[in-house]
């Protein structure tokens, strides 16, 4: 297998300087300038405000608490105590620094972002807020760092590559999978033609997502409804949505199809060299051809969603299922999960690339992917138009199984073609006062 | 004919299968559709939408669920392509149901589902709810209309916008304006631009920069200068956003002016300026873009990264690497990026100019850039930068194991003969790291260098390399070979052997030079042998174990200890047993477990072979190993030897280790005799792991109890 030629966080933050000029001068510059004996100088820092802190928040948020280049200065939930408990957490990360001002907390995420002394956020709020605050966000000068699925509607990705691009921004959507080796690798050997021409792909994720049902109840103290439901269409609060349970409705989320979607079908796009562009045909499972939900793409490969008891019928060319991804070509095939990768022949495992060969980006893992691309003003391994072509079919195989029906899709164009009803789906309008 | 329309679209409504269960389960689709003139499409609709309104407009959700999903089956159905008719009736079947003598909550379903199929045909109703006592059907219905396409429904919004009098409805439908994105919204939108609440202007000039229209400019730019901050913010993102859709638009000028009026901003929007400045400018505005890439901001230096970027002419890659030469490091490092994604051959002078700057950065960014369009003549200095250290000889290494060419190879693989000792090793490295198999001649030939670092790279390159039908040249070289390269030269012989599928044809040429091989060559070549295995190197080997001279009977033991072949079993054991030196029984100890553990010999036979081989070790590091071995086979047996040996100090913790993982297999069968050992181990270990893992074990055992006992 081909190692990556990555240089070790120490060899990086010598060649970037700034940790290397505090370890020569530490012995006589105060620490209130240095800051505490691990963290870089306030101006070499890179000030970050986390927004929807609560889950998968907390858990990136973490994240930047350990990057030592950086400091969390803000955090906003529309929890009460959501956000308190935040910011006790992240005062006492930094407990022991002498220049540490204390961390902010805010209900409204546009007041946050009004702060001058904040470079970047880390949004994980609910789906359905994350193109806006994004946009937001890019508006307001800052790096993003976004969870994944990007959006909740394929124009809103389009919008958040408009405005990343217009504002020169650093973005990097949480689809962390392209961080790790073995998705990298496998990808490598996808794209490279080790397995011959890929025909078919077959990605093992959960169900497609069905409308809120879910009855009235009180809204707990503490907690800004109307600000949780933001630019979603009004509905009363029900606990099953807040705190976490909100993925499987439409109006919130795409559910698995995005949730789980965002990793596996973003790495068969990768896979597939389709960054940037996408299948041109979406057929629902009809019980008679199409067993499961089948993306076509130009090339001719098929890629089917193995939910269901479709799934089922689908033959595959190993004999446990598919796990995660696998990608299938007429001289082999590859299947890679997390902590899975399996090929055939087995001997792939050890194939090295031979020059000419196409590289795949490689990070230094996923969150100091994206620290390093804030310093150096590259794009990130998952960089908005990769998360937006990514989402993009996550969205097509929701859009597909709701209307029961096969449409076409421009992948150049980004439209439907030949199905208006399946077009208006490619986006919502926001409940006001809320636009992008 | 009217009459008669009225007449037929009755008989339908009379049909047998027309009950309205039957005509929801055709509608959506569950049951045959039957062919149904417009009329007789909408009296089809209305009942079933009768049919489903009562417990949709129920106050129970639980209720609401059925009909609901019902309906927006039915709506996405008749809106497929070729079905207008069905669409037509069942939009103006749901548009006739949305006045106030339906519950809201049924209203607000319906308006959503009108949101996604309906048409003019339902505009004016849809515009009737704009009015509604109701705030989220009003809400609903305005969302409604925004995603209408037909220019009815922008009228009906424009007209609702005209009578708006509170500001955050005015908003609202300033919104769904600004998403539609019509001409004619111009005039509503200029006026309200000059609105003194902040959200509306905002709103509208937002809008008005979304139509892409240039004589809007002056209306957002005067928005920049009034208001709250949030509210001057939202305006010059809204004039950077009209200089988009300008230049999108082919209206070049007028992005241009927005573009350099803006230049003189901070931050992030002097970022967007610089963006759009390359958007509408183009090459005409390079040198502009190259001069705001001096800035010390490493984020303006992106901006214009990103800009040069949109610039793909042979004119501006020619200026970038002309700037190149001038520029600060920083902003080398930028141009070189820009240079690189180009992938333009003609700037690979630039990319070598560079490996002289003083700047590692510099440094590495040119060799990515080398990466890319590098050919056979950047070798040398590729060979040179690898010779460092650090990373920009990692760079270089990088590189020089990525240039495509067939030529480069062929460069690289004549260079073996010609560089500098260090460049020899590098190439040697890089040719197997490129996988090029026709370098193996040259390659054998460098085994021979005067340098040892040259050889001992060539011997590696070739072992990854080579195929068969080397093996016998590479076995005479190793027989030549020096004391230092031998290790490397057995290596790569085992390796390249390996490749052989016949297990005779492998050892062939080593055991053809065998007989003639004198002092460490035969030493060495008997090592090969025991990394290959097979009938006949096992056989010579064997043979060679009764050898006098005691160096070869050591290299033979040694040879026997690495051996895969697992017919040389009992013949460690023997060695282990023999009159042998103490590190020869080690050595052959280790490889009898190693060998047992591999094979495939019944778990009962395992065990009792590893016993033996227990026996016969003196030192528990080599016991340890046989609890190593012991703990992968799930047997009774072996259990038991484990047992025995918690007592010895020395093999206490392995020995409580192997019996918990032995017990974890075997408790089924023996529940009692487990438990009494893994009590023993509770009471007794010092490892909090290997407790805890007993314990669950012995919980396990406890659930499975009989009651009563």
């Amino acid at each position: 297998m081909q190692q990556g030629r990555q240089l070790s966080r120490r060899q990086f933050l010598r060649s970037s300087g700034s940790v290397a000029a505090l370890a020569a001068t530490a012995a006589i510059i105060p620490a209130s300038v240095l800051g505490n004996r691990t963290r870089a100088a306030a101006s070499d820092r890179i000030t970050v405000g986390c927004i929807g802190i609560g889950g998968q928040g907390s858990g990136i948020m973490g994240n930047a608490l350990g990057e030592k280049g950086a400091q969390v200065i803000a955090v906003c939930d529309v929890d009460s105590g959501t956000r308190e408990k935040a910011k006790a957490r992240v005062e006492k990360n930094y407990s022991d620094g002498t220049d540490y001002k204390g961390c902010s907390v805010y209900n409204d995420f546009r007041d946050l972002l009004a702060r001058d002394d904040l470079d970047a956020v880390m949004i994980a709020t609910p789906d359905h807020w994350h193109a806006l605050i994004c946009c937001y966000a890019a508006k307001a000068g800052k790096d993003i760092y976004v969870e994944k699925p990007m959006t909740l509607t394929i124009r809103e990705a389009q919008e958040m590559v408009a405005v990343v691009r217009r504002y020169s921004r650093v973005l990097q959507v949480g689809s962390q999978q392209r961080s790790s080796q073995n998705f990298r690798f496998a990808c490598e050997l996808t794209q490279n033609g080790y397995i011959g021409k890929v025909h078919s792909v077959y990605v093992n994720v959960g169900p497609p997502a069905i409308d809120c049902d879910l009855p009235a109840e009180p809204v707990p103290a503490g907690l800004d409804w109307d600000m949780w439901l933001g630019p979603a269409p009004w509905r009363p609060y029900n606990k099953k949505l807040h705190p976490y349970s909100w993925r499987p409705y439409r109006d919130f989320s795409g559910y698995q199809m995005t949730n789980w979607g965002a990793h596996h079908f973003d790495i068969a796009q990768w896979g597939l060299g389709m960054d940037g562009s996408g299948p041109v045909e979406i057929t629902p499972p009809d019980g008679k051809e199409h067993k499961t939900l089948t993306y076509r793409y130009a090339t001719g490969a098929r890629m089917y969603h193995m939910h269901g008891d479709g799934a089922k019928a689908i033959k595959v060319p190993t004999d446990k299922g598919v796990s995660g991804v696998l990608f299938e070509g007429d001289e082999g095939w590859i299947e890679v999960n997390r902590g899975l990768l399996r090929t055939h022949p087995e001997s792939l495992l050890k194939q090295q690339l031979r020059p000419g060969d196409k590289r795949l980006y490689a990070s230094r893992g996923h969150s100091q992917n994206w620290f390093d691309c804030i310093r150096s003003r590259q794009r990130t391994i998952c960089d908005v138009e990769i998360g937006c072509s990514s989402v993009t079919v996550c969205h097509l195989g929701n859009i597909a199984y709701w209307l029961d029906r096969p449409f076409k899709w421009d992948p150049a164009k980004q439209e439907v073609v030949g199905d208006e009803q399946a077009a208006r789906l490619l986006d919502r309008p926001k409940r006001a006062p809320w636009r992008l | 004919m009217t009459v008669l329309t009225a007449l037929v679209g009755l008989a339908g409504a009379l049909w047998a299968g027309d009950a309205p269960d039957a005509l929801v389960k055709e509608l959506t689709g569950e049951s045959p559709a039957q062919q149904r003139t417009p009329e007789q499409l909408d009296a089809a609709y209305t009942t079933a939408l009768a049919a489903l309104l009562p417990d949709m407009g129920s106050d129970d959700a639980a209720k609401q669920k059925d009909p609901q999903q019902k309906l927006q089956k039915m709506g996405y159905r008749a809106s497929r392509p070729d079905a207008e008719p069905e669409r037509l009736a069942f939009c103006k079947t749901v548009a006739a149901k949305l006045g106030a003598d339906v519950p809201a909550t049924a209203r607000v379903w319906m308006l959503r589902q009108l949101e996604n199929a309906a048409r003019a045909e339902a505009v004016a109703a849809m515009a009737g709810a704009l009015a509604d006592k109701d705030a989220l059907v009003r809400e609903t219905a305005r969302r409604a209309l925004q995603n209408n396409p037909t220019p009815e429904a922008g009228e009906a919004l424009r007209k609702a916008l005209q009578g708006a009098d509170k500001a955050e409805w005015t908003l609202a439908l300033i919104n769904a304006l600004g998403y539609r994105k019509e001409a004619a919204d111009l005039p509503a939108l200029m006026k309200h631009a000059a609105s003194d609440d902040d959200g509306v202007r905002a709103a509208a000039v937002c809008a008005l920069a979304s139509l892409g229209d240039k004589s809007a400019a002056d209306v957002i730019a005067a928005a920049m200068g009034k208001g709250s901050d949030a509210a001057k913010r939202a305006a010059t993102d809204s004039y950077l956003l009209l200089a988009d859709k300008l230049a999108a638009k082919g209206e070049k000028d007028a992005a241009l002016a927005i573009a350099k009026k803006m230049l003189s901003a901070e931050g992030h929007v002097k970022c967007a300026a610089i963006v759009a400045l390359g958007r509408a400018g183009g090459p005409a505005e390079l040198n502009t873009i190259l001069e705001v890439m001096n800035d010390k901001d490493a984020k303006i230096r992106g901006a214009g990264l990103e800009a040069l970027n949109n610039m793909t002419s042979p004119e501006v890659t020619k200026a970038i690497a002309e700037k190149v030469k001038t520029a600060s490091p920083e902003l080398k490092v930028a141009l070189l990026r820009a240079l690189a994604v180009r992938k333009d051959k003609s700037v690979l002078p630039t990319f070598v100019a560079c490996l002289e700057d003083a700047s590692d950065d510099v440094k590495v960014e040119a060799l990515q850039g080398i990466a890319g369009v590098g050919d056979a003549s950047t070798i040398p200095v590729l060979l040179k930068a690898a010779a460092g250290t650090g990373r920009v000889a990692e760079a270089a290494r990088s590189t020089l194991d990525r240039i495509p060419s067939k030529d480069v190879d062929e460069a690289m693989v004549a260079s073996l003969g010609t560089a500098d000792a260090k460049g020899k090793a590098e190439v040697a490295r890089s040719l197997a790291a490129r996988r090029v198999e026709a370098a193996v001649p040259a390659l054998l030939k460098a085994v021979e260098d005067a340098d040892g670092g040259v050889r001992q790279e060539a011997w590696k390159a070739a072992g990854q390399l080579a195929d068969g039908k080397s093996l016998p040249a590479m076995v005479a070289l190793l027989v030549k070979a020096q004391d230092a390269d031998r290790e490397e030269a057995k290596k790569a012989t085992v390796a390249t052997s390996r490749r052989i599928a016949d297990a005779e044809a492998r050892a062939q040429p080593i055991l053809a030079a065998l007989p003639d091989a004198k002092g460490p060559a035969r030493l060495t070549l008997l090592s090969v042998l025991g990394g290959l295995g097979g009938p006949k190197p096992v056989a010579a080997l064997r043979a060679a174990l009764k050898d006098a001279d005691k160096d070869v009977h050591d290299a033979t033991v040694r040879a026997l200890a690495d051996c895969p072949d697992t017919e040389v079993i009992d013949d460690l054991l023997a060695i282990a047993k023999g009159e042998e030196t103490e590190p020869h029984k080690v050595l052959a100890l280790r490889g009898y477990f190693r060998l047992v553990g591999a094979s495939s010999k019944a778990p009962k036979d395992k065990v009792a072979a590893i016993k033996a081989g227990m026996d016969v070790a003196k030192r528990p590091d080599e016991k340890k190993l046989g609890l190593s071995g012991l703990a992968e086979v799930n047997n009774f047996d072996g259990f038991q030897i484990v047992e025995a040996c918690l007592a010895e100090p020395a093999l206490k913790n392995e020995a409580e280790q192997a019996a918990v993982k032995i017990a974890k297999g075997i408790w089924n069968g023996k529940p009692e005799e487990v438990r009494t050992v893994l009590e023993q181990i509770i009471a007794s270990s010092k490892q909090n792991n290997v407790k805890g893992d007993a314990k669950k074990i012995l919980d396990e055992i406890a659930k499975k109890k009989p009651k009563g006992k």
